[in-house]
């Protein structure tokens, strides 16, 4: 991945209203604390492909319970159980399956997270990501699309910084239904896909 | 405005006639200022988006050329894609008009025992009343675009196609809110966005069944594209056990290729933005075991006068529309009078053109007559619709069917004559000339001077002056 298109990303994306860091893994702990902090966050729910390319679960949050959004979740939890787990998450942690350049965005294709409520419900959502999921623009993203035609099976989604509105006098408001923190980390130092271990 | 022309467009159309809507709403200074305010900050978020673009000329065609290949064959693509759809497990339902695209959504939510419906904005429900229909039978639906829950609560309809509630002040939503939710007043509109969202997210969490729009539907994939800032469509998608989407039959692109275009286009015209905070395109029902759903999809198409303007070569066009209402925005008439003014659903130049079709209603004949023809409307239009072009051909159309006003037929027939003999002709251009030095105020026309001026003959006339001047010229 070219650094233009990397320098292009982190402009769009921090104009679309995101927060942009490029930590190393060691860093990674750290900035996830400071995160907490400034959002207030009690209760922190991690998917479960965040543990495939970073280890969270060995990350206590001081002073909030941390909990793990399975695939296995999905068979034994009924509708209500679930909505009652994650009404009141503070903060999610994601990953990602594609950011596009051109427009600062993130993909999410359904099929490859155990949900899609936990990016939507709470007020602050991170994710984590590495450089070689960086796509230019959203011609080349829906090229890359038709090829993986099996894993869009369940949809997809493409989000572009904070929930928000402008329905009051035209005035900016971010957060209306959806999150209105969206925190990016890009793993400076993350292994491309071939040579990491864990995946 | 404390009362309001429509909830839905074939029973409450201004009886009175579109012009006393116009001379009502022309003396709201309020409504005019957020009307005027509005449309002049989404024209300039717009230019900004539309400048980042040095081929937007050449997309604009393209995005043309690609409705134009999908509504000149619109029954084969529809088909293609409700057979795609089902492949997906979706039932899709065709329907006709109206009444049985509700009569449809009522049955599913029975079916279903649905209680509360979540919704998301979409034009064509406003089209159809789905909401009153609901209701009546006994239904609880809630509108979760704040924009459109502001215009429920009031008990208005919108007032634009992107901004439904842009014609009110955050005072006047302040006092809304106060009155109907039983809160304290504020008008600071975070506040009052937090107040919603708080209340909404109930409404969210025990909603039996979602209904959306859809900006696009796909013909080759069968799925739908919906395009948003809240994110209350996403959670009107995925929280509830049934998920129901109902879009215009015309609302297609060929394939998930098309999107990066159409996503251009319209998201850059509609509000300036490169893409709005969420782009979904949904799949069918869950395919593996999931507590989150949905546990069924429904597609409700909706025809509704839409065959009718299919049926003709000019006004077919009309059907490339992807709604992003930078005519609306860009119109003299819609800045000066508003949505609400037209007393429609659709408003604006597109409004104009196809109200008549859509609702069959001869009450509709007055809007392609509200228009200064000027154009601005056909350039902006990001699908290059000949939107001036088709207000004309409208008028054409209702001038044959109802043989226009006697008078006008009158006057245009004395004109013929006159123009005929340049004798005649002369005479009475001098008469007129002598008549307005006598009396030089305005010459009254019933109904025609009332918003023009009638022009002034120069003295002396055309004639007179090269009788004398003539021989002199070598
Ligand atoms: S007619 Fe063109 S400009 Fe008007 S809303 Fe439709 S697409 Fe937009």
């Amino acid at each position: 991945m070219t650094s233009p298109t990397i320098e292009l990303f982190k402009k769009r994306f921090t104009e679309s209203g995101g927060r942009l860091f490029m930590p190393t893994r060691q860093d990674v702990p750290t900035i996830l604390k400071t995160i907490q902090n400034h959002e207030r966050a009690r209760r922190i729910l991690i998917e479960e492909p965040v543990l495939r390319i970073f280890p969270l679960n060995t990350t206590p949050f001081p002073g909030a319970s941390t909990e793990i959004l399975s695939f296995g979740d999905r068979k034994h939890s009924t509708r209500s159980a679930h909505l009652e787990r994650l009404r009141d998450i503070d903060m999610a942690i994601s990953t990602v399956d594609g950011l596009v350049a051109e427009t600062g965005s993130i993909l999410m294709v359904h099929r490859n997270h155990p949900g899609q409520w936990h990016v939507l419900l709470p007020p602050a959502v991170v994710f984590l990501a590495s450089p070689h999921q960086l796509i230019g623009d959203l011609e080349a993203l829906f090229a890359r699309l038709s090829r993986e035609l099996e894993s869009l099976e369940d949809g997809y989604h493409l989000i572009t910084g904070p929930s928000k509105t402008a329905d009051i006098e035209k005035q900016l408001v971010i957060g209306m239904h959806g999150p209105r923190s969206v925190y990016l980390l890009l793993l400076s130092d993350a292994p491309s896909p071939e040579r990491d271990p864990t995946a | 405005m404390d009362h309001n022309p429509l909830t839905n467009p074939t029973r409450n159309a201004p009886a009175s006639g579109f012009k006393q809507w116009v001379r009502l709403y022309l003396q709201n200074s309020r409504y005019r200022e957020n009307i005027r305010r509005a449309t002049e900050h989404a024209l300039e978020q717009r230019r900004l988006a539309v400048d980042e673009i040095p081929d937007w000329e050449r997309l604009r065609q393209e995005g043309h050329r690609r409705k134009q290949q999908i509504i000149d064959h619109l029954p084969e693509h529809l088909n293609q894609f409700i057979e795609n759809a089902r492949a997906r497990g979706i039932v899709v339902y065709q329907a006709p008009d109206a009444r049985t695209a509700n009569q449809f959504v009522e049955q599913i939510a029975r079916q279903h025992g649905v209680r509360r419906i979540v919704k998301s904005k979409s034009m064509v429900t406003e089209e159809i009343g789905l909401n009153a229909h609901l209701q009546q039978n006994g239904l609880e639906v809630v509108e979760t675009d704040l924009g459109e829950y502001i215009v429920q609560l009031a008990g208005e309809t919108p007032v634009h196609l992107v901004g439904p509630a842009l014609h009110k002040s955050r005072q006047e939503i302040g006092q809304l809110f106060a009155e109907k939710l039983g809160v304290t007043y504020t008008e600071d509109p975070s506040e009052l966005t937090r107040l919603a969202r708080n209340i909404l997210r109930e409404k969210f969490l025990t909603a039996d069944m979602g209904i959306t729009g859809a900006n696009f539907g796909i013909v080759d994939s069968g799925r739908v594209v919906v395009v948003e800032n809240e994110g209350n469509a996403r959670l009107c998608m995925t929280l509830p056990r049934i998920r129901v989407v109902i879009m215009g039959m015309e609302r297609l692109i060929p394939s998930e290729a098309d999107l990066p275009l159409f996503l251009t286009l319209l998201c850059r015209s509609a509000t300036g933005q490169r893409l709005t905070s969420y782009v979904s395109i949904t799949g069918g029902p869950a395919s593996s075991p999931s507590p989150e759903g949905p546990e069924k999809v429904y597609y409700v198409v909706v025809d509704n006068g839409r065959s009718r303007l299919l049926q003709d070569p000019h006004l077919k066009k009309a059907l490339y529309c992807i709604r992003c209402a930078a005519c609306y925005n860009i119109c003299p008439i819609y800045q000066t009078i508003g949505g609400h003014a037209y007393g429609w659903v659709y408003q604006g130049p597109i409004g104009a053109v196809i109200t008549p079709e859509l609702s069959g209603d001869q009450r509709a004949d007055d809007l392609p007559f509200a228009s200064t023809l000027c154009g601005a409307c056909s350039d902006i239009c990001p699908v290059k619709i000949p939107l001036h072009h088709l207000l004309l051909y409208q008028r054409q159309r209702i001038v044959q069917r109802t043989s226009g006003p006697h008078s006008e037929k009158l006057g245009f027939a004395l004109f013929e004559k006159l123009a005929r003999h340049s004798m005649l002709w002369n005479r009475m251009i001098r008469l007129l000339g002598k008549v307005q030095r006598v009396f030089p105020g305005e010459l009254p026309v019933p109904g025609w001077t009332h918003s023009r001026i009638f022009p002034r003959v120069e003295w002396p006339t055309f004639t007179q002056w090269w009788q004398k001047h003539k021989r002199k010229t070598p």
